[in-house]
C-alpha cells in the first residue's frame, strides 16, 4: 500500500522521520541536478541539495499542505544555492580587486566547467557558457522553467514573485540567452 | 501596432501559458509578422536545447548513500541536543555532590565552583554565537 505525498508529509510533521526518505528519493534527482545548474559544481550541489532536504526536514512543522512539497522545497533549495553563490562572490572580491560597476564575474575554473560536467555537444556547452554568465535571478528562472520544466504557477510559489513578473525575467533572460547564442540560431 | 508591445506575450505564448484575449491577438500578430515568428522559433530552439541539456551522472553510490547522510545529518543534531542536556544534568549532579560534601575545604569548593563556572559561561557564549549566525542566515535567505 502507497502512500499519498500528503500523507507522508502529515506523518514526517508528525515525527516519523522513517517515511522522509521517501520524499528525499523522490527529489533527490531533481535536487541535485538544479541545484548543479545554479552552482555549477558537483560537490557544491550534493551538499546543498542534502541540506535543503535537512532544513526542509528541521521546518516542516511549519510547511502548510495547500502546497505542494516540491515547491516549498525548491523554494529553500534555491535560497540556499543563491546564498552560496553569494558568500561565494564575496570571498572572490576579497581576493580579486577587478570586480567593476557590478557585472557578474565568472566563477572559479572549477565551477562550470562544461568537460567536467556535461555531456559532449558543441551547442550544449555553448549554452552552458552563456548561462553561467547569466545572472542568478535570470539563470535560475530559466533552469525553473526550462531545465525543470515547471509551471508559472509553480515558478510563482517557489520565487514568491507574481506570474505577471515570472514571464517578464523569463522575457529578459531568454533574450540575454538568446543574443549570447546567436551562433547556433 | 509595434512588435515590442507582444515579445513579453511571446514569452508566454511558447510557454503554452496564454489565455485569450492574449493568446488570441498573439497568434494574430504572428500570423502577419516574419521577425516575430523567427523570435517564436528562436526562443523555441532555446528552449529545446535547455531542456536536453544533460548533466553527467554521479557515481551510483551517490545516490545509494544519498539518504543516509541526509539522516545522519538531521539525528546528528538530535544527538548533540540529548548529550547537551545529559552532560548538564551530570555537571549538575556532580557538583551538587561536591558542594554539600562535608570532608571538602570551601577553599577547594570556591575553586571547582568557579572552573564549573566558568565552562558554563563558555558554553552559553558558544550556542549564543551559533543562534546568532542561524539568524543572520535565515535574514538572508528573505532578503532576496
Ligand atoms: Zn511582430
Amino acid at each position: 500500500m502507497s502512500l499519498t505525498e500528503k500523507e507522508i508529509v502529515s506523518k514526517c510533521q508528525r515525527g516519523e522521520t522513517e517515511y522522509y526518505e521517501q520524499l528525499v528519493n523522490k527529489y533527490k534527482r531533481s535536487a541535485y541536478f538544479y541545484a548543479l545548474g545554479m552552482v555549477g559544481s558537483v560537490e557544491d550541489a550534493l551538499d546543498l541539495s542534502q541540506e535543503a532536504f535537512i532544513r526542509a526536514y528541521r521546518s516542516i512543522k511549519r510547511f502548510k499542505p495547500q502546497y505542494q512539497f516540491k515547491n516549498w522545497f525548491f523554494r529553500i533549495l534555491t535560497n540556499l544555492c543563491i546564498s552560496h553563490l553569494r558568500k561565494k562572490r564575496r570571498r572572490r572580491v576579497e581576493v580579486s580587486t577587478e570586480d567593476k560597476e557590478g557585472r557578474t564575474m565568472p566563477l572559479p575554473d572549477d565551477h562550470f566547467n562544461p568537460h567536467l560536467l556535461l555531456e559532449r555537444k558543441e551547442i550544449m556547452r555553448q549554452l552552458w557558457k552563456a548561462l553561467s554568465e547569466l545572472g542568478n535571478k535570470h539563470r535560475e528562472i530559466i533552469l525553473l522553467r526550462d531545465f525543470q520544466g515547471l509551471s508559472y504557477k509553480q515558478i510563482y510559489e517557489i520565487l514568491e514573485i507574481p506570474v505577471g513578473t515570472v514571464m517578464s525575467r523569463l522575457h529578459q533572460a531568454r533574450s540575454r540567452l538568446r543574443v549570447k547564442m546567436a551562433d547556433f540560431m | 501596432m509595434g512588435c515590442e508591445e507582444f515579445e513579453l506575450l511571446l514569452n508566454g505564448y511558447i510557454d503554452g501559458e496564454l489565455k485569450d484575449p492574449d493568446l488570441k491577438r498573439v497568434e494574430k500578430h504572428l500570423a502577419g509578422c516574419p521577425p516575430c515568428q523567427k523570435l517564436v522559433r528562436d526562443y523555441q530552439r532555446l528552449k529545446e536545447v535547455t531542456a536536453e541539456m544533460k548533466f553527467k551522472n554521479p557515481p551510483q553510490e551517490i545516490w545509494d548513500s544519498y539518504w543516509q547522510r541526509v539522516f545522519h545529518r538531521i539525528t546528528r543534531g538530535v544527538g548533540w541536543v540529548f548529550f547537551l542536556v545529559g552532560a548538564v544534568a551530570v555537571a549538575g549532579f556532580a557538583v551538587y555532590e561536591f558542594a554539600t560534601d562535608p570532608a571538602v575545604e570551601a577553599l577547594q569548593k570556591l575553586i571547582v565552583f568557579a572552573i564549573f563556572v566558568g565552562l558554563g559561561l563558555l558554553l552559553i557564549s558558544v550556542i549564543w554565537e551559533r543562534v546568532k549566525a542561524s539568524k543572520t542566515d535565515k535574514y538572508k535567505e528573505i532578503e532576496r
